[in-house]
């Protein structure tokens, strides 16, 4: 990562900062104390540079959705919290989040979501606005850096004002673009901390549940008021014959490319304000609707009965861009498709104990389900090693099921899973494949590390995101408690490897083969992050 | 990609806006990152140009460089490196400064030779700063924003050398092209 300057710690005037670092930045501003979260391209930087903070505590969570909960826990008692993860994240965080708005919280709760359209670094490209629209809270969503800082403020403050859960959701432009930010102080009013219980608000049986939903429907109306009133949704003028609605990152581009036209920026994309929408509407002789991925925008706004144009069927797909909103506001003709030197692929680190294990799977004849790490890329050339991979802690689950269905007369299925995502999310699977009797194997590829988001500590690795020691997890122990048949431990690098893999499909029963080698990279970032809380934050933090 | 971080302080630092963009993700793991920088006295709306609208393309690596040939300018300027990574070993050219047709039309183009100049100063690992000296040389920026941007942007350690690369590239620039 390499040394970056911190002087935005300062407390006032302006910085060049990321999207990520503004949030975090913002976070601490508003008086934020706690923060969790999962890593996540593109959003892991928002925790890191927020445990560059004293006052606010940050940690790395199993999951997302322990993440939430724990946070949950410190905002019931008035503290104000922010969970990160990316687009993904927010399926595994999606249960608490879902009952969340039913219950009051005193403190003040952010979600960041962090989407990735293209997509860059993920299994998909989920539009997750879709997110606020469903569990019905609000939505911000800035278009550069000063507004992620200013918005993860606001935010904070409509949490606390209406106790609602906020989303604030970013994407992979916004993420990774410095933009020159203002800073400001820390706000120095901090709420109460103390949890009064009230069972009406906070244990959802059903009784309690119904009630909950009268007063979310009944908030929701109330947010709604204070969209159709709040700067963050902006109209500039002008006498154009063409209207522009837009959020995010879209109106940046669309603001490029029309400088001419009126504009509606919409900063809280949830409730929408619909009035303001009619309004401003009313005003031109065409309006349209600029936004990437789904139709979220324009199709609430046509069921508001607003006429609007929206963009065209190809540009549902893939990240906007200028040249794209250029030719979908028809000032340049389509681009035809030109040769060029062919793009070049990623693939593992010189030296990487993954290059080993791959090469003996793609030379075994098997089905291989992969998992959510940097050993995802054994699908590329030249191993071409795994034939699935889904979401993060899958490959465990999948090869349950295809084992059981494919039967001893087919080929051997295998599982490949990394120690993160195994901590993530494999433990249930395994659990699920040893009391359903299936015969699962499984290769975890313990590197120690989870890696690929850049090197952050977890569960296993025996060292907090503040740099602290705790306790190491043992995977072997945790396969041999759940019941695993047979559990061997190996070093991928040692020469015997391909003798080991076969060995574990041999096996008949459920069984681990667990491959250990540090990641090469892992331990340098690890140097570079404590010399450089160090310069940062030498003096350690009382307990809270 | 620090040098255009460092690029994107220097524009900050001499009073404009600036919206520098990168695409990371895969880039640990070998991938090709793109890296965009605007900047101007007005606000900066997007962080990405138009393809056909670039002023100055800074291709570090000679493959990826000609990949992005057709995005510049009619008036843009091509500042490249003359150093390639090969997709596969056989298939580096035979000629350093042997050309793809795309970057030989070209009409505004500064070919340097990075691994040259850093074999002097005995770091290749500074070949994009090699680059940073000659975008200095077309940028109205002082050199002194320049070295506060280097300075606040690396570690400690390597900072005197970089400068040092930086300066060659932009004095021997200076020395053929003239102050702006």
């Amino acid at each position: 990562m390499g040394s970056s300057n911190h002087n935005f710690l300062e407390n006032s005037g302006k910085a060049l900062l990321s999207g990520n670092e503004a949030i975090a930045r913002g976070f601490w501003e508003a008086g934020g104390i706690f923060a969790s979260g999962y890593p996540g391209t593109p959003g892991t930087e928002i925790l890191e540079t927020v445990s560059l903070f004293k006052e606010v505590h940050a940690q790395w969570a199993t999951n997302e959705k322990v993440a939430l909960e724990v946070a949950i826990g410190v905002a019931l008692a008035g503290g104000r919290c922010l969970v990160s993860m990316k687009h993904v994240g927010v399926n595994v965080a999606a249960d608490p989040l879902a009952t969340l708005p039913y219950l009051g919280i005193k403190g003040a709760l952010v979600i960041v979501s962090a989407d990735d359209p293209g997509p860059y670094s993920s299994q998909n490209e989920q539009d997750n606005r879709h997110y606020a629209r469903f569990f019905k809270i609000p939505l911000l969503e800035p278009s550069d850096s000063d507004e992620a800082l200013r918005y993860c403020k606001e935010a904070v403050c409509i949490s606390q004002r209406f106790s609602t859960p906020v989303m604030l959701r970013v994407t992979t432009r916004i993420c990774h673009t410095r933009t020159v930010v203002g800073l400001g102080p820390r706000d120095r009013v901090s709420s109460a901390i103390g949890f009064s219980p009230n069972p009406e608000t906070q244990v959802m049986i059903p009784k309690y549940a119904r009630l909950g939903h009268k007063n979310l429907e009944e908030r929701l109306k109330k947010l709604e008021e204070y969209s159709e009133g709040s700067e963050l949704n902006k109209e500039i003028l002008s006498d154009n014959h063409l209207g522009i609605i837009s959020s995010g990152m879209s109106f940046q581009y669309a603001r490029e490319t029309n400088p001419g036209a009126g504009f509606l920026k919409l900063g809280m994309s949830w409730p929408l304000p619909a009035k303001k929408i009619k309004d401003f509407a009313g005003r031109y002789s065409k309006v349209m609707v600029l936004e990437e991925l789904d139709r979220f925008l324009e199709k609430e706004i046509k069921s508001l009965g607003i006429s609007v144009y929206g963009k065209p069927d190809r540009h549902l797909v893939g990240e906007l861009n200028p040249s794209k909103v250029r030719e979908i506001f028809k000032i340049s003709r389509r681009d035809s498709a030109r040769l060029s030197p062919s793009k070049r692929a990623p693939g593992f680190c010189p030296g990487c104990a993954y290059e080993k294990v791959f090469k003996v799977l793609s030379e075994l004849d098997l089905y291989c389900m992969g998992d959510i790490g940097c050993y995802t890329l054994g699908v590329l050339p030249p191993f071409k090693a795994i034939h699935v991979n889904l979401c993060m802690g899958a490959s465990i689950g999948l090869a349950s099921g295809l084992s059981w269905v494919l039967g001893e007369s087919q080929k051997k299925v295998i599982a490949v899973i990394g120690d993160s995502t195994f901590l993530h999310s494999g433990i249930p699977s395994l659990m699920d494949a040893v009391y359903n009797k299936r015969k699962t194997k499984v290769i975890i590829l313990d590197n120690m590390s989870t890696a690929m988001t850049g090197f952050q500590e977890h569960p296993g690795t025996g060292i907090t995101l503040e740099g602290d020691e705790t306790k190491k997890i043992d995977l072997a122990s945790i396969c041999v408690a759940l019941g695993v048949d047979k559990v061997m431990e190996h070093n991928p690098y040692d020469p015997d490897l391909r003798e080991k893999i076969k060995a574990l499909l041999e096996i008949d029963g459920s069984s681990v083969l667990i491959l250990r080698a540090p990641c090469l990279l892992h331990e340098k970032h690890r140097k570079a992050r404590a010399l450089s809380k160090n310069e940062v934050r030498p003096k350690k933090r009382e307990e809270h | 990609m620090t040098a255009f971080r460092i690029a994107a302080f220097a524009c900050f630092k001499a009073g404009y806006d600036v919206k520098q963009a990168e695409i990371h993700g895969m880039s640990q793991r070998g991938g090709p990152i793109e890296s965009h920088l605007r900047f101007g006295k007005q606000g900066v709306n997007s962080p990405l140009a138009p393809k056909g609208e670039i002023d100055a393309i800074l291709g570090f690596e000679k493959t990826e460089a000609s990949r992005y040939a057709d995005w510049l300018s009619p008036f843009g300027i091509l500042i490249m490196s003359l150093y390639e990574i090969p997709e596969e070993p056989s298939l580096r050219e035979e000629k350093k400064d042997h050309l793809r047709p795309e970057v030989e039309i070209l009409e505004r183009k500064i070919l340097v030779d990075t691994e040259a100049i850093t074999a002097q100063y005995g770091d290749k690992r500074m070949m994009n700063m090699a680059l940073l000296g000659i975008l200095a040389g077309i940028l109205p920026f002082d050199e002194k924003i320049w070295i506060e941007a280097i300075s606040s942007n690396l570690s400690p350690a390597i900072v005197q050398k970089n400068v040092a690369v930086f300066q060659h590239t932009l004095r021997k620039f200076r020395e053929e092209y003239g102050t702006r």
